[in-house]
């Protein structure tokens, strides 16, 4: 569960400095780099062991 | 015969450094190959008077074993289904695709963040395979791509931070990764350690290292080389009119070819049919590929491209070389001997040796991280003892981070040359941004992250995991948010002066070592001052030597034969 | 603005001209001038002759020397996490697989490649399950024949004896050749 979270929270974490890196840093565009981000991180988190 | 290691090794390094620099100027295969031709010479005759006849006939069998065949293998099928895919359409049906995507809820954003990260969530035994099938992709997202969606700039941050995410991939890839050979040495106290103890301090450390380098190129590579990219932008006639999109037509095959590419990819990572190599999979998909999709094995042959390839043999046949002269037992011992110098001590040595790889970035990580890993194992309680088992594991998960992504910044025919080349922009643009990153970013979160979430989920011992948890939070919006902040500081310095530039970036660097260098000690001993300040003192020491090594300005000549005849 | 046009229009390059670096994508890089470096063009023909040769080599020595299976090794070192699961202490099980790919004979005795038993116990660690003990009995056959010519230099087995690498299987041939 603990994987989960922090995977969570550092992929949306990199999501919205990575939308801020290509010049999308709107709040709207930033709300979907988490978003995306948020993905990144749960798909990372299901393939780790656990 | 010892002395034959430093000899070789001094050779190695200053052939490196004299083509790093510039004065060497011909391709780093023909430099790698001449380094390794010397050191065999210098070798032979070394071993004609210590051992006779017979061992030198034997040389050429014990360099060849530093050729590493799987990731050249790996990037030669990747390539072979990246032509396959383009000969198809493919890659108009990935862009149609990304085009409906990006109408959803997360947007073009959060569609880019998802393809950024995807390399670590495949975890690829080698970041190469969906470099070569996606970099491609990427490129079309820019004006002479097709797709004309992003500029120049943001372009550059895309490719820049993809490659960054697969040059990296290969660290947590339960599939034959580079951590593995760290968690094969953990496995003699951790019972459960090949299951993969070192891959969540990975991928977690990566996935923010990968946004760090997209801030990094977006603040400081882009004002430290403005001309050493040569993609277009956008021309000013089409910003007044906002971008345009071009209309893409995908051919029913090319969703076809997609779609034995996609299942290919699963297939080499959960191998439901049994074990097999990711390069059979991967050339199995090709060859469906010819059949339903009706191209040509040309049409894979195309997507074939040896510059990379032969670089990165090149540089195992130098590595190779150095093995069997025993140049990689010098390493050793001089890494080991750091201990003693007063100021560094244990801390320090190990703050300067989690560091090393990205010191000396080969063209693959599995290089060194072969000849170096029996090295920190041996540091542990297996012989020398300045490690017990969890600080080893710490250690370990710090440096097989930095290692895993040294191939990124490696300038010897390294995975990141291929972001260079999709990007345009000379050998060296990103070694920076990929140093720092490994530096400041990974290493020491990865080493937070085994120290306070993977041993206590590896080694249940009385863990208090909602303390832990928050430990890791802090840690990373720290170290995130101070280096987010010497990157602005330095990207609001940056002028024209390539020298002052340079001088800064190497101020921030020493920053961001020290930082890496003390939050590393602190993961291991905890709140001792003394180890803490060794700790500060090798992270500066790994730091400048890190600095040093990016280069000031990158392509006079490039430069100048782009720039008119007179070159 | 003149110079500025003018300086855009020189850095206008013709793709076609410049080497590929992946499907699609032509790059530029000093290094691929050829006209500014003559004098080296045959040094770096020479050089990718000698890589492709050395790649051709690692490829076809395991298959002419009938150990075909290791040229599937990732060199992962998953295998490493044998550990004492290892009945004779071998450590470094990858350094056997890499050192019977190319025939370096000195590598394998060093990693203890002839205390071999071949038990499989690694086997079940390699991410490909590879045939491991095969492959280590394949080596060791033909470090043997080595061992026979005079091929292996005296002071590797010197050094074997002296550490207890050699297994009771090879010990005569080992003492025979140093005789």
């Amino acid at each position: 569960m603990l994987t989960w979270i922090t995977f969570l929270f550092v992929g949306t974490l990199s999501g919205v400095l990575i939308s801020w890196a290509l010049d999308m840093s709107s709040p709207k565009e930033l709300l979907q780099g988490a978003l995306g981000g948020l993905i990144a991180g749960f798909l990372m988190a299901a393939m780790l062991p656990h | 015969m010892e002395i034959l290691g430093y000899i070789t090794l001094s050779l190695f390094i200053g052939l490196m450094l004299l083509t790093l620099f510039g004065y060497i100027r011909t391709p780093v295969q023909t430099v790698l190959v001449l380094s390794t031709v010397l050191t065999l010479i210098i070798g032979a005759v070394f071993r004609y008077f210590d051992s006779g006849w017979n061992a030198v006939l034997l040389m050429p069998n014990e360099f060849l074993g530093g050729i590493i065949l799987h990731p050249i293998t790996a990037l030669l099928t990747g390539l072979f289904l990246a032509g396959g895919l383009k000969a198809s359409g493919g890659f108009e049906a990935l862009k149609k695709m990304l085009n409906y995507l990006r109408r959803s809820p997360i947007g073009l954003v959060g569609t880019l963040v998802i393809l950024i990260n995807l390399p670590v969530i495949a975890s690829l035994p080698c970041g190469r395979i969906l470099a070569a099938s996606l970099l491609p992709l990427l490129f079309t997202f820019g004006l002479e791509g097709g797709m004309g969606l992003l500029t120049k700039s943001q372009i550059i941050v895309l490719i820049g931070a993809f490659t960054r995410n697969a040059m990296g991939s290969c660290g947590p890839s339960p599939i034959g990764g580079v951590g593995q050979i760290g968690e094969g040495f953990l496995g003699s106290f951790f019972p459960t350690a090949s299951e993969g103890i070192l891959r969540a301090p990975q991928a977690f450390s990566l996935m923010l290292g990968t946004a760090v380098v997209a801030l990094f190129l977006k603040f400081v590579s882009k004002r430290f080389y403005p001309d050493d990219v040569a993609l277009r932008d956008v021309p000013p006639a089409w910003k007044a009119e906002g971008l345009r999109e071009a209309v893409i037509e995908a051919p029913a095959k090319g969703y076809l070819a997609l779609v034995i590419f996609v299942v290919s990819l699963l297939v080499s990572i959960f191998q439901p049919f049994g074990k097999m190599p990711v390069q059979t999979v991967l050339v199995g998909g090709a060859l469906v590929m010819v059949v339903a999709c009706r191209i040509r094995i040309n049409d894979l042959l195309d997507g074939i491209i040896l510059l990379p390839v032969t670089a990165m043999a090149a540089g195992f046949l130098a590595a190779g070389a150095l093995a069997a002269t025993g140049g990689f037992d010098a390493l050793g011992v001089i890494l080991n001997s750091l201990v003693r110098v007063p100021f560094l001590g244990i801390a320090g040595m190990l703050a300067i040796f989690v560091q090393f790889q990205t010191i000396l970035p080969l063209s693959c990580s599995r290089i060194l991280t072969a000849a170096l890993v029996p090295v920190l194992y041996l540091f542990g309680p297996a012989k020398f003892g300045f490690l017990d088992w969890s600080q080893l594991a710490v250690v370990m998960a710090a440096y097989m981070i930095n290692a895993t992504t040294s191939c990124g910044p490696s300038p010897l025919g390294g995975g990141g040359m291929m972001g260079e080349g999709t990007m345009r922009a000379e050998t060296g643009f990103i070694k920076g941004a990929y140093t720092f990153s490994s530096m400041a970013i990974m290493a020491p979160l990865a080493a937070i992250y085994m120290k306070f979430l993977n041993l206590s989920v590896f080694q249940p011992s009385n863990p208090d995991f909602v303390r832990d948890i928050v430990t890791i939070g802090e840690f990373t919006l720290v170290v995130a948010v101070a280096n987010i902040l010497f990157i602005a500081v330095m990207g609001r310095l940056a002028g024209t002066n390539a020298s002052t530039n340079w001088f800064i970036q190497l101020v921030v660097f020493l920053a961001g070592g020290a930082i890496a260098g003390g939050i590393l000690a602190f993961a291991l001993f905890e709140q001792n001052f003394a180890l803490i300040t060794q700790g500060v003192a090798g992270g500066l020491i790994a730091a400048a030597l890190i600095a040093l090594m990016v280069p000031r300005t990158l392509s006079r000549r490039m430069t100048a034969t782009l720039t008119g005849p007179e070159m | 603005m003149d110079s500025e046009k003018e300086r855009e229009i020189k850095h206008q390059r013709k793709d076609t001209e410049q080497p590929l670096v992946l499907p699609g994508i032509h790059r530029y890089q000093f290094f691929t001038n050829l006209k500014d470096r003559g004098w080296t063009k045959n040094l770096d023909r020479a050089a990718v002759f000698g890589i492709v040769a050395a790649l051709a080599a690692t490829v076809i020595k395991p298959l002419t020397k009938g150990n075909p299976a290791t040229i599937y090794c990732y060199e992962c070192r998953a295998c490493y996490a044998t550990q004492d699961r290892c009945p004779v202490g071998i450590t470094f099980q990858a350094e056997l697989v890499v050192a019977g790919r190319v025939g370096d004979y000195d590598r394998f005795i060093r990693s203890g490649g002839l205390k071999c038993i071949r038990c499989g116990n690694c086997q079940s660690y390699c991410v490909q399950y590879l045939p491991l003990p095969v492959m280590f009995a394949a080596m060791q056959e033909d470090t043997r024949r080595a061992i026979k010519k005079g091929i292996v230099p005296r002071c590797s087995l010197e050094s074997a004896m002296t550490y207890g690498l050699v297994g009771k299987e090879f010990i005569d041939d080992v003492v025979r050749a140093l005789a």
